[in-house]
């Protein structure tokens, strides 16, 4: 054998060896890569499903704090729907009486028909009166008849109670809403009506003497989680409510701007210092009392728009109050599906 | 006049009144319309048309729900009293916070306030009560005593406080002092051991005294003696607490902690003046008389013993019984 040859084979080996164990360490560094970036993902998608877990959380425990409010808010339509059905229960009785008077009016009317056959000249002069008199009672028993405001009164009630309660549904049903866990995928969601919905929510947060002026259009709809946007909105609402101790606006207003929804929440309140507006994002950041915030609230806010591509920013002037503006995305054919 | 001079007089007859509702929401009008049919009740939606509207039907009693924008019930309220201050007010309200209630107290002397949604029976009731009181004469203000009324209270009235705190103590001493008998008393039967030995206008109380249950007892001794005006001293934003001073202790005026001396002085004045004026007109006792549902709790949380010492104060001006 020719050893230049076995030489050349023996080299031509050693290379086909060299490259074999290089593709060997190159699958085994792609099978590493991938298998880290599989675990990366994995860990990603750990990690959203427990920021989601978390807002869940959150929005139970500010559900929580509502409780109370609510219970107040349902209490009302509530009671106006019972009492007026006692109410309502004695006018039927009222009116069974004027029916009862009625009835006996006719009774007494029916009894000339019986006399008039055996009556004499003097009697049907007696029972001439008789018809007259039985005339005006059943005249008077109808007149009160007709006059009473009963039915309709009770019609009124009834109406009113219907309404209360239809109220009542509807607060129930924006408390589900907001409550939901069962759904963690994006839907199209009204953002006007989520605004509508958080200020069901938050109406026990804002006395009488906070005046809400809504001024917001026919606005886009957003993808998002239900029950997202609830508490951004009800994040915001319930802070503007606490920085107003005395009287003041809160003044939502949005926009459909480009592919965006643009939303002011304007407070006439105490505003923020400067010491503490770079805290406000922070997590457990409260300047209210012990037990009256989470400290979490505008986190979960920020977190949240973040999540859906949008931003969230503050402007504010102390002692006369803070806009916080909001800007979520909204793709041109879901928004023009609803404008 | 002593204590024993003042005679019993029997309740006024007759409940239906002429009211004037002040709210703009159709439900609430309805439902009250219908619920007090047995009165005379007429409905204004303007609040700023309602002072005039309360004097021109001369109406016993005003309901005015607190939401009537653009202005507050307790703001209607305030107007009518210097407009029409025989009338009664009730003041529909739901979500009072502390605050307006001590509006309510302080400012507008309220009658009863209804938190909604209201009881049909408690509301007939106030109502009734405040027909009744509506129309007992002399009305009652809010001016601070005369010289001569100063004189004899100085003289005759004792002023009696029951608050175990030093600060509030030493406050009340140094403003109220000079002025009136004073008394300090641990609890309220220490205040009622005073009582009966001496006549006393006014109650000056902790809402919680620290010693033993106090308001059950006062709520007996306003239902007896409403013309023992009362001030709280309250210390905390309690909106129940406020509710059960207005309707069951028709307390007549509310200091926040730590007290103001200037604010003492007015409220003493005031109360001191205001039992001298009923003192003399027993008849204007119906104005000052707290709810009914209040007696029967008081009463069966009580001691008899006591329930009789507090009945048997000298000095009891109508028959509350009867009602």
């Amino acid at each position: 054998m020719d050893w230049t040859l076995l030489l050349l084979l023996l080299i031509a080996l050693a290379a086909i060896v060299q490259m074999w164990i290089a593709l060997v360490n190159q699958r085994r560094q792609t099978l590493s890569a991938n298998f880290a970036v599989e675990e990366a993902q994995q860990e990603l998608e750990r990690l959203q499903a427990a920021q989601a877990q978390t807002i869940q959380v959150i929005k139970l425990a500010a559900l929580g704090q509502l409780v109370s409010g609510f219970a107040r808010e349902i209490n009302m339509p509530l009671g106006l729907s019972q009492g007026n059905i006692d109410v309502v229960r004695e006018m039927l009785d009222e009116y069974r009486g004027l029916v009862q008077q009625y009835d006996a009016a006719v009774q007494y009317c029916l009894q000339p028909v019986d006399l008039l056959f055996s009556a004499d000249k003097q009697s049907l002069d007696k029972l001439v009166k008789f018809v007259e008199d039985a005339r005006r009672k059943l005249f008077e028993a109808r007149a009160a008849l007709d006059k009473s405001p009963l039915v309709k009164n009770a019609a009124d009630l009834l109406g009113d109670s219907r309404n209360a309660l239809a109220q009542l549904s509807g607060r129930v049903l924006s408390i589900k809403e907001f409550a939901r866990t069962d759904v963690a995928t994006p839907e199209l969601i009204d953002v006007g009506a989520s605004i509508d919905n958080a200020l069901a929510l938050g109406q026990s947060r804002l006395p009488d003497r906070i005046k809400v002026v809504r001024a917001w259009g026919t606005l886009p709809k957003v993808r998002c989680v239900p029950g997202d946007l609830d508490q951004v909105f009800l994040s915001l609402i319930n802070n503007a409510a606490a920085a107003m101790e005395g009287e003041g606006t809160l003044t939502i207003s949005g926009k459909a701007s480009g592919d965006r929804v643009e939303l002011m929440f304007d407070d006439t309140g105490s505003g923020i210092t400067d010491e503490i507006l770079p805290k406000i994002f922070e997590p457990f950041f409260t300047t209210r009392p012990r037990g009256e915030g989470t400290g979490l609230g505008l986190t979960i806010a920020h977190k949240i728009i973040n999540t859906l591509g949008g931003s969230i920013s503050v402007k504010t002037t102390p002692k006369r109050g803070s806009t916080f503006s909001v800007s979520v995305p909204t793709s041109a054919v879901e928004s023009a599906d609803v404008r | 006049m002593s204590a024993s001079d003042i005679s019993t007089l029997a309740q006024p007859a007759g409940i239906a009144s002429r009211i004037l509702l002040v709210t703009g929401d159709a439900p609430i009008q309805h439902a009250l319309a219908a619920l007090l049919r047995e009165h005379e009740l007429l409905i204004c939606a303007d609040p700023e048309a309602a002072p005039a509207a309360a004097v021109r039907s001369d109406v016993d009693t005003i309901i005015c729900h607190q939401r009537v924008p653009p202005a507050s019930g307790i703001a209607v309220l305030r107007e009518i009293r210097r407009a029409h201050p025989r009338a009664m007010c009730l003041l529909l309200c739901d979500r009072p916070d502390p605050r307006l209630l001590l509006e309510a107290i302080n400012e507008v002397e309220v009658f009863r306030l209804i938190d909604l949604p209201w009881d049909n029976t408690g509301l007939r009731g106030a109502v009734a009560d405040a027909a009744r009181g509506g129309r007992a004469l002399p009305v009652l203000g809010s001016e601070p005593p005369t010289l001569d009324e100063t004189d004899s209270l100085k003289r005759h009235v004792s002023l009696v406080v029951v608050d175990r705190d030093a600060d509030a103590q030493q406050r009340l001493r140094d403003v109220l002092q000079p002025v009136y008998k004073l008394h300090f008393a641990a609890g309220f039967d220490r205040a009622l051991q005073f009582m009966e030995q001496h006549e006393t206008g006014t109650l000056v109380f902790a809402t919680r005294a620290g010693d033993g249950e106090i308001m059950a007892p006062l709520k007996a001794l306003k239902r007896s003696h409403p013309q023992v005006t009362t001030i709280a001293i309250d210390g905390q934003n309690d909106t129940d607490l406020a509710l059960e001073l207005i309707n069951e202790l028709k307390v007549f005026r509310v200091l926040r902690r730590p007290l103001q001396p200037t604010l003492c002085r007015q409220y003493a004045d005031a109360a001191m003046a205001r039992y001298w004026r009923i003192k003399h007109n027993p008849q204007a006792a119906w104005r000052v008389i707290p709810a009914a549902g209040a007696r029967q709790e008081s009463t069966q949380s009580l001691p008899a013993a006591l329930l009789n010492r507090i009945r048997g104060l000298p000095g009891r001006l109508i028959e509350t019984d009867a009602r």
